[in-house]
């Protein structure tokens, strides 16, 4: 009887033990990727449009500004067209998952183009303008909880994606990334985005309302993106086809 | 104490000025234009050592104008040529169509349209309704012709994303679309396009009581992030069968390779350019090379393979910052003697182009 006490006592004790591990081990995952749909959803709303400006700034402090609009529908659809300056002009571009087009006024016709391309020339490429949800193309492979920052290491889920991991140091209070650090798939840092000034854009959206990146590809360049005006809206899905492409300016009025 | 705290007041002027945003920029308004002004100077060697000096100048400008569901949109164009002693202006709408959405599925257009089918860069054997392209300046503005399109459009959710259905009716006169037929036409030309397995795919037909039927198809897709592939093939009653086979490629370092393969059949008229049977053209371009931020650097051959002679071009495009981009390029004629390229009158030409964008 003693015996059989004691076996149940240890069989209990280690199942105990492994719920426990399990609960926990489940419970760590499940933060992490909430964490990062939350962030997501902090940066901007599933359907949205906002206006953007990018700044390339050179070494010797000489600046070239780009004016965006862009509209975002649901985690993979989205559209962007420049407004300023006027050599780039009615230049959109539409990106629908893995897929991206641009269309140039001059051309004529949607082209596909690639996510490390750069359309605006600088620091910033296609994919760091025309960003789908982080949650959509990587997955939380480690969590790592500080003082007042989390600190997330992202796997890309595909080969499709223009950085193979990300390092994304978040902010407790805001649940919004501080710093991303982007490495290729060769384990090469490609550039280091700061996320700054928390602003309130209205709708309940609070978010860093500037991004500044450097690269050790481009020394001494910087380019800054800062957010103006971020509101929700619902736009029809066929907004987001190369049918309509040259059409997005269509979609401010 | 004062100079610390004017260090302070000067130091946060100067970031909030980094990241100030004036709202007023993003106002809409129910009308946007845009356009350009282009003068480029060519400076040419003919074959008896002769030189030659040509100016060229263009003026597009283009205008649309939105009223709830309604658009009007125009496309401008204005051309002055000087050769030598002899001069020329042109002067013409390249677009001027209205355009009507119903819904955001179905569009009506009626007016004058450059449609611009197909997927290749300097050739697009499927562009049934569209003037022929030039492969030494494929992105020149292009003249449409006159009919009536209507366009249904419509996305999904699943491996068909988008699917949309074009149907164009384009009459030809004596004075209508008379390059296209110089006399009394009817045509009907319609395009089904499917954003399949994010594969784009076009199936094309063109139906005229005068002229040959013609069908086709064309494709791209990137099978990389970095790496594109598309083609386009096309025949018709007359089995006169045209295709293309094209890939762009982006290296690590920014070079993008863009190469097609064009093979046509039947030859056209020996004084279009690449009038013959198979062309291979390859571009490379190189962006910001020296770490010099805006330009570009791009080296192109265009071979007949037929007659193994090409044209070969070396360039330099920088873009300034107001809106300003010039361009320089050397293009160099090489084969033997009757082939295409050297059969020409102009064996050197360096070619400098400056375009302001406003």
């Amino acid at each position: 009887m003693k015996k059989f006490i004691i076996t149940m006592i240890i069989t209990s004790g280690i199942l105990f033990a492994n719920s426990g591990k399990q609960l926990t081990t489940q419970e760590r995952s499940l933060l992490a990727s909430d964490i990062l749909l939350q962030i997501d959803k902090n940066l901007q709303p599933g359907s949205s449009e906002s206006y953007k400006k990018l700044i390339n700034i050179e070494p010797d402090g000489t600046k070239k500004e780009f004016l965006i609009y862009q509209a975002k529908s649901g985690t993979d659809k989205m559209v962007s067209s420049f407004l300023k300056p006027e050599s780039e002009k009615g230049r959109n571009t539409l990106r629908l998952g893995d897929n991206m087009w641009l269309y140039m006024p001059e051309v004529g016709k949607a082209i596909r183009i690639t996510s490390m391309q750069s359309v605006v020339g600088g620091v910033f490429n296609n994919s760091d303008i025309m960003r789908l949800d982080f949650s959509s193309e990587y997955i939380v492979e480690k969590k790592v909880e500080k003082k007042d920052e989390y600190m997330l290491y992202l796997k890309a889920k595909n080969d499709t994606v223009a950085y193979d991991k990300l390092i994304m140091t978040v902010d407790k209070k805001t649940i919004t990334p501080k710093v991303i650090q982007c490495y290729s798939s060769t384990k090469m840092l490609i550039k280091t985005l700061y996320y700054k000034k928390i602003k309130d854009f209205g709708s309940g959206i609070v978010r860093p309302s500037v991004v500044e990146t450097i690269s050790p590809f481009y020394k001494n360049y910087k380019s800054i993106m800062i957010y103006g005006k971020i509101t929700t809206k619902k736009f029809a899905s066929e907004a987001f086809t190369i049918n309509n492409i040259n059409k997005v300016n269509d979609l401010r009025r | 104490m004062r100079v610390v705290l004017l260090f302070i007041l000067v130091g946060s002027i100067m970031v909030a000025d980094d990241y100030s945003f004036d709202m007023s920029e993003t106002k809409v308004k129910n009308y946007e234009h845009q356009g350009y002004i282009k003068a480029e100077h060519k400076h040419q060697k003919t074959k008896k050592d002769k030189y030659i000096d040509s100016y060229f100048g263009e003026l597009l400008f283009g205008f649309e104008y939105f009223q709830k569901n309604f658009s009007l949109n125009t496309k401008f164009q204005a051309n002055y040529l000087k050769i030598e002693n002899k001069e020329e202006n042109k002067q013409r709408f390249n677009e001027l169509y209205a355009s009507y959405k119903f819904s955001p599925k179905h569009k009506l257009n009626i007016g004058k349209e450059s449609l611009k089918w197909g997927k290749g860069y300097f050739f697009n054997p499927v562009a049934f309704l569209d003037r022929k392209k030039d492969p030494n300046n494929p992105e020149v503005a292009k003249e449409g012709y006159i009919f009536a399109r209507y366009t249904y459009n419509k996305s999904y959710d699943s491996s068909l994303k988008n699917f949309s259905f074009d149907m164009i009716f384009m009459p030809t006169t004596k004075d209508i679309n008379d390059d296209f037929y110089s006399d009394n036409s009817t045509n009907i030309a319609s395009k089904a396009y499917f954003l399949y397995l994010d594969t784009d795919i076009d199936i094309l037909y063109l139906q005229s009581d005068k002229q040959a039927n013609r069908y086709g198809f064309d494709f791209s897709k990137n099978i990389q992030t970095n790496f594109e592939v598309h083609g386009e093939m096309t025949n018709d009653s007359n089995s006169s069968v045209r295709y293309l086979l094209g890939i762009k490629y982006l290296t690590q370092s920014d070079l993008t390779i863009t190469s097609e393969y064009f093979y046509q059949k039947k030859e056209s008229n020996n004084k279009v350019p690449f009038y013959d049977n198979r062309y291979f053209i390859n571009k490379l371009s190189l962006k910001e090379p020296l770490d010099i931020i805006y330009s570009q650097v791009y080296l192109k051959n265009s071979l007949n393979i037929k007659d193994s002679s090409s044209q070969n071009s070396l360039g330099f495009v920088y873009k300034f910052k107001d809106s300003l981009e010039f361009d320089i390029s050397y293009i160099k004629n090489i084969g033997e003697k009757s082939s295409e390229f050297e059969s020409k009158n102009i064996t050197d030409t360096i070619w400098t182009k400056v375009s302001w964008y406003f």
